[in-house]
């Protein structure tokens, strides 16, 4: 199993974390502390996940929490790149039906972009 | 020709023409998965049907033919124009040892042969063989999807450690994806800001809705290893019975409150407000977004459930004789003159002016009403054949069902390491269709327990001087209105005082009941009774004969009986119906209401005087005979207001080998129902089991006898009690 890279730059006060390998449960913790950091300094944070293999629980759910402190700070929280792997486990969670920080009744949340009604955004690439 | 030979040659023309439809479809569309399946399929079936009613050269030839897109089904080959055409010239082949017999086309099935030969070629086929694989599954299995399918709702909420165990909860996910259809649902409204976040901790939750022919125990194996470490709630939303009436899931407040997410009264008071109802209860917090939208998923999802399940009913078929239809097509010509007939009458024997003529002899109304009498007695007897002739189309023999049942135990007695003969007669016994269609998973259900339970390995069975091989005897017969299907096995028996202890430890008996031996053997069908002391994957868990014996009583109005003796054997008996369509009834009024009982609960009626009743001292009860017999009155049960005549009818019913009576104003007389459903509005009234239209247009009620009988009881230990 190809280990967690996970490389954080910072320029013009825009965040970027650029994930590698497998983003499992071992890495939850650094990735944890990425964000957090991300959050403290940048207006805008962005993942890229191109390099990405495999991510488990611990990694979506850092997202949706990373999504809901953007929506509470204001800030911008964007993932990009998401790997066909990666995204079928996200389409099978199905998780914008059962998003808390969004209107339920319009569908949207950062997983899902068509109805996307926060500044969070997601790139289908 | 033997009729099940009949049957095979009359399938296989229907699966040739399927194979056909999906391969013309295939060439236009080679990567279509689906369209491989069904070609699949229908080679497959027809080997198998073949090779069970002896046309063993059909089978081979197809089988080889079979293995090729057995290949191509699992991806190792691909679909070529080629091979379309070559398949195609195999399906007239296989249509021509159908029609005209397997000699006549020997040449150009070796040359097919050798070419499917060929595509064979450089593939290692033991990788690849499902259809062998699939012919050791129990036979229900393969049938699986014929088998009524029950959508669950499946709550799982993994305990926050979950994830430090090395539990995956998205591999269960995807377990439970592989037993059936389903919608899954990430509950993510626990999840904090990053500052109070635990990256390690499980904060989701999931809500999975699967619609599946498993029962509810494959559900929760799935989640056997992590039953400890999470909450996991499965119940049943939706059982799979659907008909045009109940299509529609329920509404989103009724989910609401049966969850227990919302109290009914919050529901009232949200349904007073002119907002949806899921805006309305999120703006006044009673309940989170994500609620309303698990709720509103399983309500979408169900509603297309039941119109997916509505879409495959509406095309199921039945083969039926020829003579019967040409039959129906000559009683509609009948019926289409005799209507003729009644016109001309209308128009030239009772125009008005003929009445006005001066020359019209009064004599001849008497002539003319003869002409109408004749015309009226024709139709009856039109509409009577009518309905026989239309009712026999729905009647098969359930010789068919059999066939099914000797899979069963043949697959069963050898994974149990026993030896089991089924041995079955009256085949040719015809039952409606849908009766047929009904009672195929209960007597399944039975005859596993019969292989599991009943029948004791060789070696027991040796120590007991019994012959090796058990044998289970499967019958059916006409009973008058009724057919009686017999399953007696030669094995171990029931332990009567075994179910007694198992009764009193699950708290359905007192210690102290006095129970026949009749009513001991029915504790068998109390929900969650087993007396297995091993769970094996065939029976034993007590889940089962609570629903067959609901199927058979309930849904099919029939009745099950089990006698048994220890060491020698259980017989159980299923009486039903011949058809669920209509029934011969009592017809019964009070005040201007009518009442309809089903005639074969009837045993007789008597007549209950105002000193009878003082005799009784006011206690519902009729002497008869110097027997005395409990009587519910009718007219108190469905709250008829006006006083009662002086001498009432008491229509005495057999109900459970007991005699209860049933008091009414009046006896009409016998009456053939046709049963309708009541509404969905009704659906839930006890005592009532439909409804029938009587000739004046008038609505009666089917009352549910047993069930009445059961409500005065419950009634009346309640009032006892108080």
């Amino acid at each position: 199993m190809e280990k967690a890279h996970i490389d954080y730059r910072m320029q013009d006060s825009e965040g970027t974390i650029a994930l590698k390998g497998h983003v499992v449960i071992e890495s939850a913790e650094t990735l944890h502390k990425t964000l957090q950091g991300a959050f403290a300094e940048a207006e805008k944070i962005t993942v890229d996940m191109g390099g990405t293999d495999e991510i488990d629980i611990t990694c979506v759910q850092l997202f949706c929490s990373a999504h809901k402190t953007a929506l509470e700070t204001g800030k911008t929280f964007a993932v990009i790149n998401i790997p066909g792997e990666v995204r079928t486990i996200i389409d099978a969670m199905n998780l914008h039906k059962g998003g808390t920080f969004t209107n339920v009744l319009s569908e949207a949340c950062m997983w899902y972009t068509q109805e996307a009604e926060c500044e969070t955004t997601i790139d289908q690439s | 020709m033997d009729k099940f030979k009949q049957a095979f040659l009359e399938e296989a023309q229907d699966l040739l023409e399927d194979l056909s439809s999906a391969l013309l479809e295939l060439e236009n569309d080679p990567q279509n998965l689906e369209l491989v399946d069904t070609a699949f399929r229908s080679l497959h079936t027809i080997k198998g049907s073949g090779s069970m009613f002896g046309f063993d050269t059909i089978a081979s030839f197809t089988h080889t033919i079979e293995t090729v897109y057995d290949l191509v089904r699992s991806g190792r080959m691909k679909v070529s124009p080629d091979l379309i055409s070559q398949t195609l010239a195999a399906s007239d082949i296989i249509r021509i040892m159908v029609k005209e017999g397997e000699e006549d086309v020997t040449p150009q099935k070796t040359a097919i042969e050798n070419i499917f030969n060929q595509y064979l070629e450089g593939f290692d086929l033991d990788e690849n063989q499902p259809a062998e694989q699939e012919e050791t599954q129990p036979s229900e299995e393969k049938s699986s999807e014929e088998k009524q399918k029950i959508t669950f709702r499946v709550v799982f909420k993994p305990d926050e450690d979950i994830l430090l165990s090395g539990t995956n909860p998205l591999l269960l996910l995807r377990e439970l994806e592989d037993l059936g259809q389903c919608t899954i649902t990430t509950i993510t409204e626990k999840i904090p800001l990053l500052n109070d976040m635990n990256p390690e901790k499980c904060y989701f939750f999931w809500q999975v809705l699967i619609t599946t022919s498993e029962d509810i125990n494959t559900l929760k194996d799935v989640f056997i290893f992590v039953e400890d470490s999470a909450d996991i709630q499965i119940s049943v939303i939706d059982d799979g019975s659907v008909d045009e009436e109940n299509a529609q899931y329920k509404k989103l407040g009724d989910i609401l409150v049966e969850r227990g997410e919302v109290e009914p009264e919050e529901m009232k008071e949200a349904l007073g407000k002119q907002k949806r109802i899921g805006e309305v209860l999120v703006d006044s917090g009673t309940t989170t977004p994500a609620t309303i939208q698990t709720a509103l998923e399983e309500q979408q999802y169900v509603r297309k459930m039941r119109e997916q399940q509505m879409k495959a009913g509406a095309v199921t078929s039945l083969r039926v004789a020829s003579d019967k239809v040409d039959k129906l097509v000559d009683l509609v010509g009948e019926l289409v003159t005799l209507q003729a007939g009644l016109s001309q009458f209308v128009t030239n024997r009772l125009n008005p002016e003929h009445f006005m003529d001066s020359t019209f002899d009064i004599f001849d109304l008497e002539e003319r009403y003869n002409e109408l009498a004749r015309i009226s007695e024709e139709a009856e007897r039109l509409t009577t054949e009518l309905r026989d002739n239309t009712m026999s189309i729905r009647m098969v023999p359930i010789g068919t069902t059999f066939n099914k049942f000797k899979r069963v135990v043949r697959d069963l007695s050898k994974e149990m390491g026993k030896e089991v003969d089924l041995i079955t007669t009256g085949g040719e016994t015809e039952l409606d269709k849908t009766v047929i269609e009904r009672i195929g998973d209960p007597l399944v259900h039975m005859i596993r327990n019969c292989v599991d339970h009943g029948i004791e390995g060789p070696d027991d069975r040796s120590k007991k001087d019994k012959p090796s091989v058990g044998t289970i005897r499967m019958s059916a017969a006409h009973s008058g209105a009724h057919v009686v299907i017999r399953i007696e096995d030669d094995g171990a028996g029931m332990d009567k005082e075994k179910i007694r202890t198992k009764a009193i430890e699950k708290g359905l008996i007192a210690a102290d009941a006095h129970l026949t031996d009749k009513a001991v053997y029915e504790l068998i069908f109390e929900p969650g009774f087993s007396t297995a002391e091993k769970v094996t994957n065939v029976s034993g868990r007590g889940v089962g004969m609570d629903v067959v014996k609901r199927n058979i009583v309930d849904d099919l109005r029939g009745t099950i009986d089990v006698t048994s003796e220890l060491g020698t054997g259980t017989t159980v008996a299923v009486k039903l119906p011949l058809t669920l369509a209509i029934i011969d009834s009592l017809l019964v009024k009070i005040k201007e209401n009518y009442f309809v009982l089903p005639l074969a609960n009837v045993e007789e009626c008597v007549e209950l005087k105002e000193e009878h009743i003082e005799q009784q001292h006011g206690k519902n009860m009729a002497e008869i005979r110097g027997h005395l017999v409990p009587y519910i009155r009718l007219r108190e049960q469905f709250v008829i207001n006006g006083s009662r005549p002086d001498i009432e009818q008491v229509v005495v019913c057999e109900i459970d080998q007991n005699r209860v009576g049933f008091a009414v104003d009046t006896v009409v007389g016998s009456h053939q129902t046709v049963i309708k459903p009541l509404g969905s509005m009704y659906k839930g009234i006890k005592g009532v089991s439909g409804a029938t239209i009587l000739g004046d247009g008038t609505v009666a009620l089917i009352l549910d006898v047993p069930k009445l009988a059961q409500m005065a009881e419950a009634e009346m230990l309640h009032e006892t009690a108080l």
